[in-house]
């Protein structure tokens, strides 16, 4: 039995929930089973493969395909010629979509060196690379631009069609534009005791680096239906948009997700499922394609490069008065995520510091030659909380108090709401949040003690070259998009006692299926052993908008809940009928339904038995959807300890202390797992990911050779900690945890920094050379 | 997949290895662990010439060398515990475990990348390969680049060989790395050779500049009879930033490489000073 | 090219292309015995297979170095009702999200301890440099590995 205890009152005591039930497709994983897209066999398969863009900016003048289509075994080539030419976003997202629609399967023109040109399919993966080497096409080359602030000036226009949608002013190269001032910000900051002018942020392009690159397999099934089998976080959009860009109908379209290899955003995404569909129905054969690890840096999605300007005014006893945020986002040669990451990177952010008369957000995403930036874990808010927690610091710096006390003053808390939440959603103006659960004092206690924060505060302990610093950020995150996401469930009994569980919800290896399942199982009252879960398949499954915006525990487990209720209600309906008793003395106990006051019961085994066969039979099952007004935020602080190499400029992460209030825990080994996972991808984040482009717009890094992750040897000592609180919305008390802890790492260990030898870094990543010269200019002795 | 690759071949005798390098010229090469013609995919190979009967994957010893076979892969040189684990230790900071389990010493040698450990190790204690193309050569490491950049010949690489150190010798190998499975931005090997706290003899050997390794002349110039002490150390790797030959790449910056020359050679004697 | 050589404890051979790699000529004929994209520089992990006892990463080996060895791959570890204890241990400690890159972990620790049944934190973390894991953050990994190697001192 696992307790949520609030200030020493136990709220709840749960069965399934909070426990470390087995991970459904563990043991499966573990031993290698044929889970994911590529592990199946089809035979008279095609290899597709996507020729692109050499050139920043070009117009397509003319494609040969003559030498390629001679090759013996090249089966298809797809191109702006016999495509159809149906204007569409490519991000995963609730239908309208708040982004543009300025991507076409093929176009005649390419907008960054990456972009599709045409696509091969053929018998195998060296015949298709041996006829793209032999397609010739005629390029006429156009001026183009890399500098979003260059972009803006509109003296290169990098979408001028007339057949495209939702561009807020294509003349200057800006997909989206947002300006929400509240209160009178200039005054505020000019009364401010206290300010922090105009510093500036720069954030650097990083890649998701899934294991599994974007691969897909298509196919027709025995009755003629287009079968997608992809590596995809959004079955259902991908359906959706297939459906309208192929001009195939709707109803013959299934998409699976089966287990898939690592997500984080990038697969939040249209990106090569459509090719391989439309040269199916062509060509009547499966069609497979997966990208190359060069192809998946370049050629899927980003995280958006950005430059951050942000004031920040507080009187004098350290109430902050206004915050200004501005943000750049480069968002590449589409719009696709676009317009949500801008807005979320001001309404994930500014929210956390409610109490500032006045506040303004101002951004812009724009395009330009280079890679597209999309979907990634944070969405907008890793880049915001950079310069917002960076600044918080340098503010505390300022007016010499500890960083600490200047969060404690100044952040949100239970009860509490900010005008942003109203005026900043989606892409556009958003929904009116109160702050029912937070336990955010009390994280930032417990992790301060946990990181020794007074011991190394300030002291600047040296140990030979090696100076030693402390740092921490806070942060909130969301669950779900309020009123948008949308998820169904559905439960229905079986013959032998057990449930089935069909979900939308799409797991990418967090173990959504694992804690719906925990979801159902502490709602009906049955053994989660007893359920048996299938997810993510347009035709069996019911709708789920996917797994993002950090949605699938609060809305998908919403669902779950209410269609676990359900059936409950009907099983012991059902048995009241057959053992004559009134419902409200039944129970669900011990996989069956037992008469509270006589002690009778009737197995679930019988239950399901006579309701199939004997006894005013029906099939027992229930259907459920979520979707909710609110969006509980989870909140967290970072704390960590880092020593410096002045000699090199390296920094060494020594200990890392997150304290996470994400409501009630479900699966404790999981909710860690996602925890220690985001802080390892934000260390990188910080310290050493980083795409590198020429002047002319080439990726010069596209490998792991020099895109540097972390491994098990650079990781910190990492120390998670939950402090349960129980949301009132969520299933069970649950908010969530797949996104908050990526936006720690950059602005706590650049605030470590500034504690070691008081340098501000404000640009990512801070690599020791990075580091090493700031150390020089400031003329600090080694 | 090479899917030139027609045939291979598994010679029972040097000569005839020869020969079908001969007869193949650029159609034909040696796999040694075959990482690097994996990757490579040379359309032009047509045929592979396996060393696996040859026998070269002995590590002998007697009383001046060690002789390390070329097909030898570099976890077996792991086994090889001379300078107080000081060799053992650089043998495992190269590539990561799985791949040290493929790679081998005489691969990595003949492919001789500018930034590789190896080239930078077995350079700072003085190792000689034989090669083998009609008749024997015994070269340096140095001599062996050459060789390779010179002669019209096809070569084996037979075997390579470790000088044995008595104890008063000690050996420091650094790189310079962005995370811990990476190749180094900059390496370097240090060799003393110490008679009480007096520098008898020294090999500065600085890789990954980001040309071939090179010595440090001066540095070494400088160490000779001295006693290494803090003030000494700190005076070599002044001049140790001020004459090393490094320049720009797209990791690294020229004035960048210059500090972390010095560092690197601070280190590495500091780690032998405090061997002593 | 006919290769000959036995995998997980079955003696096999295979017409293979002279020039391909283990992991092409696996996934050709077992198909998904093996994970990975075949980058061909092993930079992941996830290829990786036990060649006598030495976990090295498929992507990158010839087929003509294969002949005659032991080769062994997850299904040679367990199974679903059988499985090992490293197995086991990583489902237990929450060392798997995805998956993706568990089977080439688990043959590395395999090897990790068929060479040195004692290893320290340190080695295991050492082991573990070979592996890109973008979900775990490598920590419940480790403790996976720690908690398998008391169960095995323990006798279980």
């Amino acid at each position: 039995m696992s307790k949520v205890i609030k200030e020493e009152k136990i709220i709840k005591e749960f069965n399934t929930v909070g426990k470390n039930v087995e991970k459904y497709d563990g043991l499966p994983l573990a031993t290698g089973q044929p889970l994911f897209t590529d592990d199946i066999f089809l035979p008279n398969m095609l290899y597709a493969k996507i020729m692109t863009s050499p050139y920043p900016h070009a117009e397509i003048v003319e494609i040969d395909e003559s030498e390629a289509l001679k090759i013996p075994g090249v089966r298809i080539i797809l191109s702006y010629k016999n495509t159809p030419r149906i204007a569409h976003t490519t991000a995963g997202q609730g239908y309208p979509e708040p982004s543009p629609y300025d991507h076409f399967m093929f176009d005649k023109k390419v907008r960054f060196i990456g972009d599709r040109v045409c696509a091969v399919g053929g018998d195998s993966i060296e015949i298709v690379e041996e006829a793209i080497s032999k397609i010739k096409v005629t390029y006429k080359e156009l001026p183009f631009v890399l500098d979003p602030e260059e972009a803006i000036k509109g003296d290169v226009i990098i979408h001028s069609e007339d057949d495209i949608s939702g561009v807020y002013d294509k003349n200057r190269n800006i997909i989206s534009h947002v300006e929400i001032p509240i209160g009178d910000v200039e005054n505020e900051l000019k009364e401010s005791f206290y300010k922090i002018e105009e510093e500036i942020y720069f954030t650097q392009p990083v890649q998701h680096t899934p294991i599994e690159t974007h691969i897909a397999i298509t196919y027709f099934d025995e009755y003629g239906n287009l079968i997608v089998r992809s590596s995809t976080q959004v079955p259902f959009h991908i359906r959706r948009i297939l459906s309208k860009i192929l001009e195939f109908p709707m109803k013959k379209i299934r998409v699976i997700k089966p287990r898939i290899g690592g997500g984080f955003g990038v697969k939040q995404e249209l990106l090569i499922e459509d090719i391989c569909s439309l040269m199916t129905i062509r060509t009547k054969r499966p069609v497979r394609m997966e990208l190359t690890r060069k192809e998946e840096f370049i050629s899927s999605r980003l995280r958006h490069p950005s430059k951050i300007w942000i004031r920040i005014g507080a009187d004098k006893d350290g109430k902050l008065n206004v915050i200004d945020l501005k943000v750049l986002l480069n968002n590449g040669g589409y719009g696709t995520h676009g317009p949500t990451v801008l807005f979320n990177s001001g309404s994930k952010t500014l929210p956390l510091y409610n109490k500032v008369k006045a506040v303004r957000f101002i951004g812009d995403a724009v395009y330009t030659n280079l890679p597209v930036s999309g979907a990634f874990r944070g969405y907008g808010a890793t880049n915001g909380y950079f310069a917002l927690e960076s600044a918080m610091d340098d503010l505390a710096n300022l007016m010499g108090i500890d960083p600490i006390e200047l969060r404690k003053i100044n952040h949100i808390s239970e009860g509490e709401t900010s005008p942003i939440f109203e005026k900043l959603g989606e892409g556009k103006e958003g929904i009116t949040q109160y702050i029912e659960s937070s336990a955010l004092s009390k994280c930032i206690e417990i992790g301060k003690n946990e990181i020794e924060w007074e011991k190394w505060r300030g002291k600047r302990v040296r140990n030979g070259n090696l100076v030693r610093g402390v740092g921490m950020a806070i942060m909130m995150q969301g669950s779900g998009i309020p009123l948008v996401d949308m998820a169904g469930a559905r439960a229905k009994l079986n013959d032998d006692g057990t449930l089935h569980l069909f979900i939308g919800a799409t797991d990418i290896g967090t173990g959504s299926d694992t804690i719906l399942a925990q979801i159902l199982s502490e709602e009906v009252g049955i053994p989660y052993e007893d359920i048996k879960v299938y997810s993510s398949d347009t035709d069996f499954t019911p709708f789920d908008t996917g797994a993002y915006a950090s949605s699938t525990t609060y809305i998908s487990g919403g669902a779950v809940k209410r269609a676990g209720n359900e059936i409950k209600r009907k099983i012991i309906s059902y048995a009241s009928k057959l053992m004559n008793e009134n419902p409200e003395n039944l129970i669900i106990k011990e996989r069956s339904v037992v008469n509270i006051i006589t002690g009778e019961k009737i197995s679930l085994k019988e239950i399901g038995e006579r309701s199939f066969y004997d006894f005013e039979q029906e099939q027992i099952e229930a259907s459920a959807s979520f979707v909710s007004p609110k969006s509980p935020p989870p909140f967290a602080a970072h704390f960590v300890l880092i020593d410096l190499d002045l000699e090199t400029g390296k920094i060494i992460p020594i200990k890392y202390v997150a304290v996470n209030d994400i409501g009630v825990i479900i699966h404790p080994n999981l909710t860690k797992g996602q925890a220690i996972g985001s802080i390892v991808q934000g260390l990188g984040f910080a310290l050493t990911e980083e795409l590198i482009y020429s002047k002319k717009g080439v990726m010069l890094n596209p490998s792991f050779l020099d895109y540097k992750l972390l491994t098990s040897v650079d990781i910190p000592e990492i120390n998670v900690k939950f402090i349960e609180t129980y949301d009132p919305t969520g299933p069970f008390g649950a908010k969530s945890v797949a996104e908050i802890n990526i936006n720690g790492p950059a602005p706590a260990i650049r605030n470590a920094v500034l504690d070691a030898v008081g340098i501000k870094l404000n640009s990512l990543p801070m690599t020791p050379e990075k580091v090493f010269k700031a150390i020089l200019n400031s003329g600090i002795k080694i | 997949m090479l899917k030139n690759v027609k045939e291979c071949f598994y010679p029972e005798s040097l000569e005839e290895c020869l020969k079908l390098l001969s007869d193949f010229k650029e159609n034909g090469d040696i796999v040694g662990g075959g990482v690097d013609i994996v990757w490579r995919e040379r359309k032009e190979l047509e045929y592979l010439i396996y060393l696996d009967k040859l026998n070269l994957n002995y590590i002998k010893e007697d009383n001046n060398y060690i002789s390390i076979g070329a097909t030898n892969t570099l976890d077996e040189l792991e086994k090889i515990n001379i300078l107080n684990d000081s060799f053992r230790n650089a043998i495992k900071s190269v590539a990561t475990p799985i791949l040290r389990n493929v790679i081998t010493i005489g691969g990595t040698i003949v492919r001789g990348y500018s930034w590789s450990d190896i080239l930078t190790i077995f350079i700072t204690l003085e190792g000689k390969v034989k090669v083998f193309d009609g008749e024997e050569n015994i070269l340096s490491i140095d001599e062996f680049l050459q060789y390779k950049k010179n002669s019209k010949k096809k070569f084996v690489l037979t075997e390579i060989d470790l000088p044995k150190f008595d104890d008063s010798y000690h050996f420091s190998y650094i790189r310079f790395t962005r995370t811990g499975n990476d190749i180094p931005l900059i390496n370097e090997g240090v060799l003393v050779k110490l008679n009480g706290k007096k520098v008898e003899k020294v090999n500065i050997i600085l890789g990954g500049r980001p040309g071939f390794p090179v010595h440090l002349d001066e540095v070494e110039k400088f160490l000779l009879n001295k006693e290494l002490d803090e003030n000494v150390i700190n005076l070599s790797k002044e001049m140790a930033t001020k004459t090393s030959e490094v320049q720009d790449d797209m990791r690294l910056s020229m004035d960048y490489r210059k500090n972390l020359s010095g560092v690197l050679t601070k280190r590495n004697l500091i780690k032998i000073m405090e061997e002593i | 090219m006919i290769i000959n050589f036995i995998l997980n404890g079955e003696e096999v051979n295979y017409d293979a292309y002279p020039g391909e790699t283990l992991f092409e000529l696996l996934r050709r004929y077992h198909h998904y015995e093996v994970k990975g994209n075949n980058c061909k520089t092993g930079e992941c992990g996830a290829c990786t297979v036990l060649i006598d006892d030495k976990p090295i990463p498929s992507c990158t080996l010839l087929v003509g170095k294969v002949i005659g060895k032991r080769v062994t791959t997850i299904k040679g570890i367990g199974d679903i009702d059988n499985p090992d204890l490293i197995q086991k241990s990583f489902v237990e400690e929450g060392a798997i999200q995805c998956g993706y890159c568990i089977p080439g972990i688990i043959i590395s620790v395999e090897g990790l301890l068929r060479k040195n049944p004692n290893p320290t934190k340190d080695d295991i973390k050492e082991a573990l440099s070979s592996h890109i894991c973008r979900c775990t953050g490598y920590v419940q990994q480790i403790e996976a590995v720690e908690k398998a190697i008391q169960k095995i001192k323990e006798g279980k």
